[in-house]
């Protein structure tokens, strides 16, 4: 039986050391994919994609740094998408976040392959050298069930912290709602400040607040001369309707057919970019628009497993209420969210 | 066995489209161009409401379907109005409507325009009665969003146009005290039948009145016109002919089977509202296919010829060959839009049968919440204005450093001038309460003090009056309504009993309708006024679940009583009712001439009445047993305790002040604690609060005697007469004496 699928496309801090290798021994279908984003690279002078991926070992510079990062990450998510089994999988709608929202575009067939190659790598490139302000990442959640995501008193506690720290003459936001975290964005005082005031939450083995390594402000309106950039030199992009309704970090849904290119664009280049992503409302909206009844989470990597786990709950998707009812579902022969940046995960999702 | 509608209309959709001869499809990069020539209706735009009214159509097929395996409780489609979706596209956010219940494809039209809304989700939610649906939580299938501007609506008679209309005027006028400049508008949907109401008159008659005089009332009244309401025809014609030439209400006509035309009647009607800020009259000419609801059986009224004949009509139907037609869409393309909507709609479907329902009658119950913690907040409601300015206000001499102690009437007058002053958004109106002060100067000098922005004359009709609240609550203003006469609420009442009164319920405590209504009643004006003057039945009030119903006797009790109540709506968004007895307005003694023993100093401004306190007269000595009574019942059981203790009888007196909720729990001890219990309820028997203070009162306390003095079940006549039907003193007495005398 086909199921409905909504696919998902991470964001650039998705590929990590464990994911380094992850272009080879690929299907046939990605070569196209992966030969556009290598000359591409060539003809900007960066090195390829797949030279970046099968390299010895990992380095942050070569592969967290986000002109080489992004393009990296996009091919990873986009072989992906093309090596979903589609007999079985239909896909019902797109969604991403943060620069998941450009490989969104191309999921969707809302950018072509090229232009959306062309769109990441040069919102990467721009990101050479000193990252502007920088992001960090926190837990906004306690106790997630169906109708509770975010606890509202901790982010009443960030929001007030925030407004301190703008007091305090820095440029600071939010940045993503990221399923039951907060991703937020600062000038680099404002990240020190709210680094050392942020109340400190220890999960697993992690300490929050963290920062988010070589990340720009992303999201806030430190990127907009960034954003103005990017209008100008990225003006002759070609947006069309989506095959498939994509969702946007605001939850509106671009419909097929009748998407406006223009609303599109806008969207990509401006609000995107200097506001904050909710990544939340958009797969909560994504999922309530579909019907879908499985997440497909394209790789690299699971980082999003967590919070798209959190949504699902939240949204008492599929009858699911808290965790141990999510918890049950993926035991069963009908998970909610399979990801591909899980091995076993991805054998039930890649074509045979 | 009568053919399923639902079944053929979906059927000759397909069929029709299928039949449809291949046109080469126009350029993509067309699509912003006009989708026929001679409209302002894009190609585009009118793909997205040709999807919009797919799912409608989708939605109220799922419905039938699911009521045949038992799983949807509400049939009631928008099947042939989907044209509606022409004037939804016109909306932006901050514009509010308040929409009937065939509004299927409006709603889907919002949902669609307004970034994270999902709007066939949320339909297919209700109609199953989930409680994760969005807006009324499982309680009604109604259209309602927070998000998209929609104050939820149950089965609209007309009752919502009132308040659309009071919250364009409230809207207007919050602008102009703010002095910015406001865009917003208010939209009103509504079937021809339904033009017929009474308080559709009432709205229509009183948006012309504003527009009149140049009150801004930006408010466009959409009628939906399917020709039919239930079984019983409107004449063909009636609405152009009642509405097309109405002073100050400019008309425009759309044909809602005809997207384009519709689309274009739509955008001049709402552009001219919102550009002119005075009110218009949009008639949408639609069809009623699928009958009325699904429980209906349109056969029995309507021949078959007539029903196919509507069906032929079907809007979706000439949206999609329209598309197919101008070469915008295939009809392969218009059958994938409609079947893929079908898929995704049954899978949204299941998805709303596996949410819960309400299972307990406390979450049934919680947005009222009459007695919740929440209401105890309302204890310390802090409303009080800056001193300074509260000095400048009382002209240098505060009212509760005053000695001399004054009558009810002027407490609340310096109550009101307190509350205004405190609460910038709190606004006063009703017919009179301007200049002259109100009949009983209740209101004097307010205008003077606020200004007419704050503190305004409306036209002599209460559903307008109480629209208008219900109105101003949406537009963020905390209002005061004037009632002149109880009597006078009863032609209105469905504005607090099934609008504000139900808004907190059916929205899940989202929207409220807060505001005090102040009504003058209740009798023993010494014969004058007859009837309509001194009405006493307050059980058309204190049936309405969750409205809170306060009378106090006496002005320290009323000044505390109105800043509760204030701080109710305020904080809480309840909407109230503030029960003024006129009797004892002026009433400055009480045993004898001269005695002044009914004035009272001015509370405290910091101190507001607990909902629910009652008040205690002790008597001096041995207590014999307990009076509970309130208003002009504990004025004159006052005054027979007070005979009564010469000969030796004691009796405690209660005041309960609270009418609903009834203070039971308040009155228990102190019925214990004589064991015996008399009611004096100055009410009519039938229309009183005796009758439901003794089952409160026996079913705690079984050991309690009770006896009731309640007023005669009858009109009240003029001059003496009126004593024959009222409780009197000396019924008081008797019931003292006949009580006194039992075991």
């Amino acid at each position: 039986m086909t199921r409905r699928a909504l696919v998902v496309c991470p964001g650039r801090g998705s590929y990590s050391r464990e994911t380094l290798g992850s272009l080879s021994e690929r299907s046939a279908a990605v070569e196209g994919l992966l030969d556009a984003c290598d000359a591409h690279r060539a003809a900007n002078g960066r090195p390829g994609v797949r030279a970046l991926d099968a390299a010895a070992s990992f380095r942050t510079t070569r592969h967290v740094a986000g002109e080489h990062a992004s393009l990296l990450t996009f091919a990873c998510t986009m072989a992906d998408a093309y090596e979903l089994d589609r007999d079985r999988f239909e896909v019902v709608g797109v969604t991403g976040n943060s620069m998941g929202w450009y490989t969104a575009l191309a999921a969707s067939g809302a950018l072509s392959l090229t232009d959306a190659i062309r769109l990441v790598d040069t919102m990467g490139a721009y990101q050479k050298g000193t990252p502007i302000g920088g992001q960090i990442l926190l837990p906004c959640s306690s106790d997630v069930r169906a109708g509770h995501l975010e606890d509202p008193a901790k982010v009443a506690a960030i929001d007030t912290a925030l407004a301190r720290c703008r007091d305090a003459g820095h440029a600071a936001d939010w940045s993503i709602r990221l399923g039951g975290y907060a991703v937020l964005g600062a000038d680099k005082a404002g990240i020190r400040w709210l680094l050392e005031h942020l109340p400190k939450e220890i999960r697993g083995s992690r300490t929050f607040p963290v920062q988010l390594a070589m990340h720009s402000a992303f999201h806030t309106g430190l990127l907009r001369d960034t954003a103005e950039t990017a209008r100008r030199d990225l003006a002759d992009l070609q947006y069309q309707a989506p095959d498939v309704p994509l969702v946007d970090g605001r939850g509106k849904v671009f419909r097929p057919f009748h998407a406006d290119p223009r609303e599109l664009a806008d969207y990509t280049l401006d609000h995107q970019v200097v506001a904050p992503y909710d990544f939340t409302t958009a797969v909560r909206t994504a999922l309530r628009h579909t019907g879908a009844d499985v997440v497909v989470a394209l790789g690299p990597g699971n980082g999003l497993g967590g919070p798209l786990a959190r949504t699902l709950v939240a949204a008492g998707w599929r009858g699911v209420r808290d965790s141990a009812g999510l918890a049950a579902l993926q035991a069963s022969d009908t998970p909610a969210l399979l990801s591909f940046g899980v091995p076993e995960q991805r054998a039930q999702l890649v074509a045979r | 066995m009568a053919v399923n509608r639902a079944a053929v209309v979906d059927q000759k959709f397909r069929e029709a489209i299928a039949s449809m001869p291949a046109i080469a499809a126009r350029d993509r990069a067309d699509w912003d161009q006009p989708v026929r020539g001679g409209t302002r209706l894009s190609a585009r735009r009118a793909v997205k409401l040709f999807e919009a009214q797919v799912e409608s159509r989708t939605l109220d097929l799922l419905s039938r379907e699911l009521k045949v395996t038992g799983d949807s409780f509400y049939t009631i489609g928008s099947s042939g109005h989907e044209g509606n979706a022409a004037v939804a596209d016109q909306l932006r956010q901050g514009d509010l409507s308040f929409l009937h219940y065939r509004s299927g494809a409006f709603y889907c039209t919002r949902a669609l325009n307004t970034p994270g809304q999902t709007g066939a989700l949320d339909v297919l939610l209700g109609v199953v009665a989930s409680s994760d649906e969005p807006i009324a939580g499982g309680r009604h299938k109604v259209f309602g969003s927070v998000e998209m501007g929609i104050p939820p609506q149950t089965s609209t008679i007309a009752s919502q146009l009132p308040k659309a209309l009071g919250f364009a005027v409230a809207m207007e006028r919050d602008a102009r005290l703010k002095q910015r400049q406001s865009q917003q508008v208010a939209v009103c949907t509504f079937g021809d039948a339904s033009s017929n109401h009474a308080t559709a008159a009432a709205a229509l008659n009183s948006a012309s009145w504003s527009a009149y005089q140049n009150v801004p009332a930006p408010v466009l009244f959409v009628c939906e016109d399917n020709g039919i309401g239930i079984s019983v025809r409107t004449p063909s014609g009636w609405i152009a002919n009642n509405f097309q030439s109405r002073p100050n209400l400019p008309y425009f006509y759309g044909d809602g089977l005809d997207l384009p035309h519709a689309w274009d009647a739509a955008h001049a009607a709402v552009d001219q509202v919102r550009r002119t800020r005075k009110p218009a009259f949009l008639h949408l000419g639609v069809v009623r296919l699928l009958g009325h609801a699904g429980s209906d059986v349109e056969q029995l009224y309507r021949s078959t010829d007539e029903i196919e004949s509507n069906e032929a009509r079907d809007p979706v139907l000439h949206t999609a060959r329209l598309l197919i037609e101008e070469g915008w869409l295939t009809s392969e393309e218009v059958l994938g839009i409609y079947d893929g909507t079908r898929r995704r709609l049954q899978a949204l479907a299941d998805e709303a049968l596996r949410r819960p329902k309400l299972t307990t009658l406390k979450d049934v119950m919680a947005p009222l919440a009459p007695d919740g913690e929440a209401i105890q907040h309302t204890q310390q409601p802090g409303l009080v204005g800056p001193k300074e300015a509260r000095a400048d206000l009382f002209r240098g001499r505060l009212p509760e450093d005053e000695e001399r102690p004054r009558h009810l009437a002027m407490q609340l007058n310096r109550a009101l001038h307190d509350l205004l002053l405190a609460v910038p958004e709190a606004i006063v109106f009703g017919e009179d309460v301007a200049k002259k002060g109100g009949v009983y100067h209740v209101t004097a000098d307010l205008t003077k003090r606020f200004g007419v922005g704050r503190v305004f004359n409306t036209l002599l009709d209460e559903t307008t009056i109480l629209g208008l609240a219900i109105g101003a609550g949406h537009a963020g203003l905390l209002p005061f309504p004037e009632v002149q006469y109880l009597a006078y609420l009863m032609n209105a009442i469905d504005q607090l009993r099934g609008e504000a009164g139900s808004m907190q319920f059916f929205s899940n405590g989202q929207y409220t309708n807060p505001m005090v209504v102040r009504v003058a009643g209740l009798a023993y004006q010494r014969g004058f006024g007859g009837h309509f003057h001194n009405d006493n039945g307050i059980a058309a009030l204190r049936e309405i679940p969750g409205l809170l119903i306060g009378c106090p006797a006496r002005g320290d009790d009323a000044a505390r009583m109105l800043r509760t109540l204030t701080a109710a709506a305020k904080e809480l968004g309840r909407p109230s009712v503030f029960l003024e007895p006129i009797a004892l307005y002026m009433t400055k003694d009480l045993h004898e001439e001269g005695d002044g023993g009914w004035l009272t100093s001015y509370p405290d401004p910091q101190d507001a009445m607990p909902v629910g306190e009652v008040r205690v007269y002790p008597a001096e000595g041995e207590e014999h047993l307990t009076i509970a009574t309130f208003a002009n019942g504990l004025y004159m059981s006052l005054r027979v305790a007070h005979r009564l203790a010469a000969e030796g009888i004691g009796c405690r007196i209660v005041d309960l002040r609270w009418l609903h909720p009834l203070p039971i729990d308040a009155l228990l001890p102190h019925a214990s604690a004589t064991g015996k219990l008399l009611v004096v309820d100055e009410c009519r028997g039938n229309s009183g609060i005796a009758d439901a203070v003794v089952a409160g009162v026996v079913e705690s306390r079984p050991g309690v005697r009770c006896h009731r003095v309640v007023g005669a079940d009858t009109y009240i006549p003029l001059g003496a007469a009126a004593n024959l039907v009222l409780v009197q003193e000396a019924d008081i007495e008797a019931g003292v004496r006949h009580l006194l005398e039992q075991p």
